[in-house]
Formats: structure tokens, C-alpha cells, sequence
């Protein structure tokens, strides 16, 4: 089995790779015209890609190959009906990073409650100002709210009862394990924004969730309450999110994600809700901890191995 | 009773007081010359602190004073020694404030790891910055290491467990059997705990022993780019053996107090340590203060009083005698009388016995009691005898149950 991996990649999964016998080439380099040219003269059976896009062009040029993995949940990259008419089968490596994503969530949580920006900041700026800084609440008996009880919410939970916090989540549908496992307990959504002192959001970004934070929701939630946004910058509604944060009515936000992201290659950063006081921000960051990406590049060797073995491929997108 | 309360405590547990029965004078911003006035004004025989200074001034303000309650775990704002020799009492809440030390230990855990703080700046400033600060190991996996395993520490690591990381430690009281009951691997020393973990979390009390523990034998032996946290006080680690490891081992720093820091006040401070060329977090010495601790401490307090007040014991009491151990104890059994016990210590008092700790129980029915008395020199028979026989209708026995050398 000869597999191409046209993006950077863990040492640990091509190891893992070679281990299974697969004859492995990895070159980073390798992206557009190259790709092309390389699935041509290469013919592997595998092809692994993290962000490096893959078109049709691209899926034709190998006539040998199999299967495309996707070393990360999106699939965005991956022109997935081409591949699907071509016979190739597309495997993704979903939920590698709920672990990273929890933690992030919880890094805002304590992060806000405490005040640890301004502490630092203070601190560098030779201000001591200790009066300021013991009004925070504690996590202990706070009730957390989780939006989307999803692989990342009961990560969340797991860490939440260890924090000895009260714990409710809406979503659609019913985790009776999670339930049982964690105490959690299920609320309509409404009443999550009204009670809960973290709120942590964990759903995908459609035209269902587009806004789902806005003015009237944002008006529910007590004046104490920190709002996390981990999940897609549409989600919150960023205008109105400031407003509530500046006029006292929320506590604080901490955003991974935000409306207008920067791409890849910009330097700048214009979107005005950072400048909230109790609004706390990360570059999008919320996957990339090695944990995640040594998770990525384990499951990315299972999906290879299981299909070298048994010809059944997991986690397929695109399965007839 | 009246009660000064010098520091900002939870207004739950100043009810609590005020329900008790208590006059509560709520002082909240004093210091100084201003709390000697303000006790000597209100007279209270019960002060309640957090960490205002309290000297021998303070405690001679106030003919009454006989308990001072410091409202969190530390109390080294207060002159035990005049406390002690002005015979005041002084006690702390222990253990109430512990699980927001573990939740400080824990948001700096994560935020030295996902680097917060400078997320935030830069993002104010303007500048997107992803390529050099997504680089974040995650705690998941990791080796953490505490050192000291009191109650915070044991907190921690019971959310640490939550966050699936491996824990080692070290403690001076730490055996192999604990260890494993508090889900940990114990090593013999602390330098190999440093040498092992890739996360050093120290939570060791502040004594003459433990002064400067955590020195360049530990930092030495920590791995370069590992993390070092410290929410316990500032005088159990050297600080310049550790501005060493932050620039020549890049060592990631979170600190919760600094040496000579100022109290309570906004003010100008200066640490060199926050200020070096790498990532080093500070906090203002906030590891016990949530609205959760503070309730939790405020309402021990009530508790210590409300003790106090029934019975005369004080709960948590950190300035009572222990290195000495009475010479000699005896009990006398007596009739429920005025002046009976009076007798018994004016023929103590005659032989040059003092009298270093009693009690008296009374027995059912209310004509007899039972005094336990605990004395500082030996009993000769002519004490006895003369106890014996002075009040024999008032005294009706004398057994010496702890004879003395």
C-alpha cells in the first residue's frame, strides 16, 4: 500500500504508517499543480491531507487511488462528489479534538472568572491592584450551561463535575448517558440562558444557529453570566454580544471564534468586539494543542489500517 | 457581644452574626492608626480580618478583645506573640478557601498552556497572530507534579484527574499508601518530581523549613519549556534562581504572589520576574479569593463564634500552648458552692502551685461537680492532705491522676 501525505503531518502517524508496511511518502510541498503531477507519477492507493485542497483534477490524475483521508473533521477542502463518482472513498477523523476544544473552554471559564489577562497586564505595568482582583466567584456550585451536548459538551461535563458545578445542557436530542454518567441534566434552551453562570456553546454554524445569540438572548442570562464560543464565529452576534458586555448585562465572552476571521496569511485583526473589557479572544485555536493532533494522526493509521485489513473504511463521508 | 469586622467579608456571613445575637461593626477599609481607633471606640471583644495587619496596639485597643478570627487560611498578618502574651485568642478558617486556590492552579495550568494573555493583547493591539501562538501542547496526557499535598493540592489533583493528566508527587508527610488513595505515583525527593513532569504545581505552607524550598535544586532539574506554578505564598520559593530558569530553560511561569508585595490597595509595584522576555502570568495574590471561598470562610467564622459563645472553646485556634505538657493533674470532686473551688486554689496558691489548665463538670442533679485541674510542679502528700481535710463537708475528694515526677 503506497500512501501520499501532501501536508505536514505528526512523526508519530507516519511511523505508525510504516509499522502497517505502507510504503509512505511525505511531502508537504506538494499542493495544486504538484499534487497533480505527483498522484500521477506516485500512484499511491492513500492520499492524506489536512488543509491542502483536493478537486477533481487531482482524484483523476491517480487511477489507482482508493481513499482520501482527511486529518481533521472538515471535509471542506475535499471536493467529496468527484471522488465519490471516481469510486474513492473519503474518511474523515471527527471528534479528535473535543479534548482540545474542552480544555480552551475551560481555560476562558477560569481565565474570565479570574480576570487573568488583566492581572498579567496590571502586573507588567508595575500596578498592584489585589482589591480589584478578589471580586471574582469561583466555578465551585455555579451551575454550567452546555449548548449541544456533542463529544466536546460531555468532555466539558467530565471536567465540570470534577469542579464540583452544577450541570445542565439543551440540544435535541437526549444523552441518557452523559446523564447518568455526569449528573447533567437537560433544560430547554431558554432556561439554560436564564440559569446557567458558564455558558458554553457547541454547535455547528447553519441557518438554524446563525444569530442564535442575539439581543433577546443575551438579555436573559444574568448580569454575572461568562458566555463561551468556542464552536463558529456566526453563532454569537457579535454586536449585540458587545453591547451587553459594556453595558453590564453580561458578565464576560470568551471567543475562539469570531464573524469576520482572518485567513491564513493575515496579520491583522479589525473585529471591535476584542476591545470589550470582559471579552476574552483566541486565534481560532480551540484544535491546536498536540494532543489533538497526535488523536488526528492516530485515528488517521486506524482508518489506514482497518481498510489494508478489511477493506471497510471508517468514518467514510461519502458511503453509498 | 460586640464584633469589629476589618476586612471585605461575605455579607452572608455577617448576617449570620448579626442573627447570633452580635452587634456587628463593619470596618471594612481600616488600617493602622484608624483600626486602633476604631476598635478602642467600639470596645468589641471579637475581630474579625482577612489580611489587615493587626498589632499589639490593635489588640490593646480594646480591654475586651479576646478573639481574633482571620478569615481565610493565612494569618501571618497578625502578632501571635502579642496576641498570645495579651492572651487573645486567634483563629483561622482553614481548608474553606481551598477549592478556589485549585480552580487559580488550574486557570493558570491552561492559560500558560494556551498562552490567554497574550492571545488577548494581541488581538487588542490588532494583530493576528495564529501561526505563532497555536502551538499548545494540551494538558491531556501530560505529567503534572505537585509538591506539598495538603487539601489545595489534593484539590487540584482531583481536577487534574478530570482532565485525564498523570500526577506525581511529593510531600514531607506524603507516604506510598496515601498516594495511592489520592490517585498519585509518589516519588522519594522533590528534585526527582521536577526532573519528571512536564507541569510543577507547589502547594507547601509557609514555615521556617519550607523557606525558599523551591530553589535551583528543583529548577535544574525541571525540563527545559516545562511549567512552573506556584499559588502558595511567594517566601517558599527563589526567585532569582527562578528568573534563571525562565531565560536559560525557557521555563512557562505563573505566579500568584511576589516577595515584598503591597496589601490590599491599588498601588505601584514592580517584580523584575513579569517583566522578563518569555512567558511568565501573574495574579495579585487572589488564590483564596472567590465570592465561593470567601462565603465558605465568612461562614466557618460564624461558626467558630457561635462556639465561642456557647461553650468558651475556640475552634482552629492557632495560639494555644503545645510544646508543654502538664507536670501533674489531679480531680476534685466538690459540692455545687460558691467558694468551694475558690478554696481549693487559695491551698494550691499557698504551696506555689499555678494552675495551668481547668474544668469543671457538673453532675447530674446539680448538688456535686467534677474539677479537672492540670498543674505546672508536683503535688506533695502535705497538698493532698490539706485538701482533704480543709472544707471536708465542700471537698469531697481529691485523686491525683497524674502524679507528676
Amino acid at each position: 500500500m503506497k500512501v501520499l501525505i501532501a501536508d505536514k503531518f505528526e512523526k508519530e502517524g507516519i511511523d505508525g504508517l510504516k509499522k502497517l508496511g505502507c510504503e509512505v511518502i511525505c511531502n508537504p510541498e506538494m499542493k495544486d499543480e504538484k499534487l497533480v503531477a505527483g498522484l500521477k507519477e506516485l500512484a499511491p492507493q492513500v492520499l492524506v491531507v489536512r488543509s491542502t485542497k483536493v478537486n477533481g483534477a487531482m482524484i483523476k490524475a491517480s487511477p489507482s487511488l482508493k481513499l482520501i483521508v482527511r486529518a481533521g473533521s472538515g471535509v471542506d477542502n475535499i471536493e467529496v462528489p468527484a471522488a465519490t463518482v471516481a469510486g474513492v472513498a473519503v474518511a474523515n477523523c471527527p471528534g479528535m479534538n473535543s479534548v482540545a476544544v474542552a480544555e480552551l473552554t475551560f481555560a476562558f471559564m477560569l481565565g474570565l472568572d479570574r480576570r487573568l489577562v488583566h492581572n498579567t497586564v496590571d502586573l507588567r505595568n508595575s500596578v498592584w491592584n489585589k482589591k480589584e482582583y478578589s471580586k471574582a466567584r469561583g466555578l465551585k456550585g455555579r451551575t454550567m450551561g452546555i449548548v449541544g451536548l456533542g463529544q466536546i459538551g460531555v468532555e466539558i461535563a467530565k471536567r465540570a463535575k470534577a469542579f464540583d458545578m452544577h450541570l445542565i445542557y439543551s440540544d435535541v436530542i437526549t444523552n441518557e448517558k452523559a446523564e447518568k454518567e455526569y449528573g447533567i441534566r437537560k433544560v430547554a434552551q431558554d432556561e439554560l440562558f436564564k440559569t446557567a453562570d458558564f455558558i458554553s456553546l457547541h454547535v455547528p454554524l447553519n441557518e438554524k444557529t446563525k444569530h442564535m445569540i442575539g439581543a433577546a438572548q443575551l438579555a436573559m442570562m444574568k448580569p454575572t453570566t461568562v458566555l463561551i464560543n468556542c464552536s463558529r464565529g456566526g453563532v454569537v452576534d457579535e454586536q449585540a454580544l458587545a453591547a451587553a458586555v459594556n453595558s453590564g448585562k453580561l458578565g464576560g465572552a470568551g471567543l475562539d471564534v469570531f464573524e469576520t476571521e482572518p485567513g491564513a496569511n493575515d496579520t491583522t485583526f479589525a473585529d471591535p468586539v476584542i476591545r470589550c473589557d470582559r471579552v476574552y479572544g483566541t486565534h481560532h485555536i480551540g484544535a491546536s494543542t498536540d494532543q489533538a493532533q497526535l488523536a488526528v494522526a492516530e485515528e488517521t493509521v486506524r482508518i489506514v489500517e482497518e481498510y489494508t485489513k478489511t477493506g471497510q473504511v471508517r468514518n467514510q463521508v461519502n458511503n453509498r | 457581644m460586640k464584633i469589629v469586622v476589618a476586612d471585605r467579608i461575605d455579607k452572608e456571613g455577617i448576617r449570620k452574626l448579626q442573627d447570633l445575637g452580635c452587634e456587628v461593626n463593619y470596618k471594612a477599609d481600616l488600617e493602622g492608626e484608624e483600626l486602633v481607633r476604631a476598635v478602642a471606640e467600639v470596645g468589641c471583644q471579637i475581630l474579625l480580618v482577612r489580611d489587615t495587619p493587626v498589632t499589639a496596639a490593635v489588640m490593646q485597643a480594646s480591654k475586651e478583645l479576646s478573639l481574633i478570627i482571620c478569615v481565610g487560611e493565612e494569618y501571618d498578618n497578625i502578632d501571635l506573640q502579642a496576641a498570645s502574651e495579651e492572651s487573645v485568642f486567634v483563629a483561622n478558617c482553614p481548608n474553606q478557601t481551598a477549592a478556589a486556590a485549585a480552580e487559580l492552579t488550574m486557570g493558570l495550568m491552561l492559560a500558560l498552556d494556551r498562552r490567554i494573555p497574550d492571545h488577548v493583547a494581541w488581538l487588542r493591539e490588532g494583530r493576528w497572530a495564529r501561526r505563532e501562538l497555536s502551538k499548545s501542547r494540551g494538558l491531556k496526557g501530560r505529567t503534572l507534579g505537585v509538591i506539598g499535598t495538603g487539601l489545595v493540592s489534593q484539590l487540584v489533583v482531583k481536577r487534574a484527574r478530570a482532565f485525564e493528566m498523570n500526577i506525581i508527587g511529593w510531600g514531607p508527610r506524603l507516604t506510598t499508601e496515601k498516594a495511592n488513595e489520592l490517585n498519585m505515583i509518589r516519588l522519594d525527593l522533590p528534585e526527582e518530581v521536577a526532573a519528571t513532569c512536564d507541569i510543577l504545581t507547589v502547594h507547601l505552607p509557609y514555615l521556617p523549613d519550607t523557606e525558599q524550598f523551591i530553589g535551583s535544586n528543583i529548577f535544574e532539574e525541571m525540563k527545559a519549556g516545562s511549567y512552573f506554578i506556584n499559588t502558595s505564598r511567594a517566601e517558599v520559593v527563589d526567585f532569582k534562581a527562578l528568573a534563571k530558569a525562565v531565560v536559560e530553560k525557557g521555563l512557562r511561569v505563573a505566579l500568584d504572589s511576589f516577595p515584598q508585595q503591597p496589601l490590599e490597595a491599588m498601588e505601584r509595584f514592580d517584580h523584575p520576574i513579569v517583566k522578563l522576555d518569555g512567558v511568565v502570568y501573574g495574579t495579585h495574590h487572589i488564590a483564596e479569593l472567590t465570592e465561593q471561598a470567601k462565603q465558605a470562610a465568612a461562614e466557618e467564622a460564624a461558626a467558630i463564634i457561635k462556639e465561642f459563645l456557647a461553650t468558651g472553646h475556640v475552634r482552629n485556634c492557632v495560639n494555644i500552648s503545645r510544646g508543654r505538657v502538664p507536670h501533674s493533674a489531679m480531680v476534685v470532686r466538690l459540692r455545687n458552692r460558691p467558694g468551694v473551688l475558690a478554696k481549693v486554689l487559695t491551698v494550691l496558691a499557698k504551696y506555689n502551685i499555678n494552675v495551668r489548665e481547668m474544668e469543671n463538670v457538673m453532675c447530674d442533679g446539680e448538688r456535686s461537680a467534677s474539677a479537672q485541674i492540670r498543674l505546672d510542679s508536683k503535688v506533695d502528700p502535705a497538698v493532698l492532705r490539706e485538701l482533704q481535710t480543709v472544707d471536708p463537708e465542700n471537698i469531697l475528694g481529691v485523686t491525683l491522676t497524674h502524679p507528676g515526677f
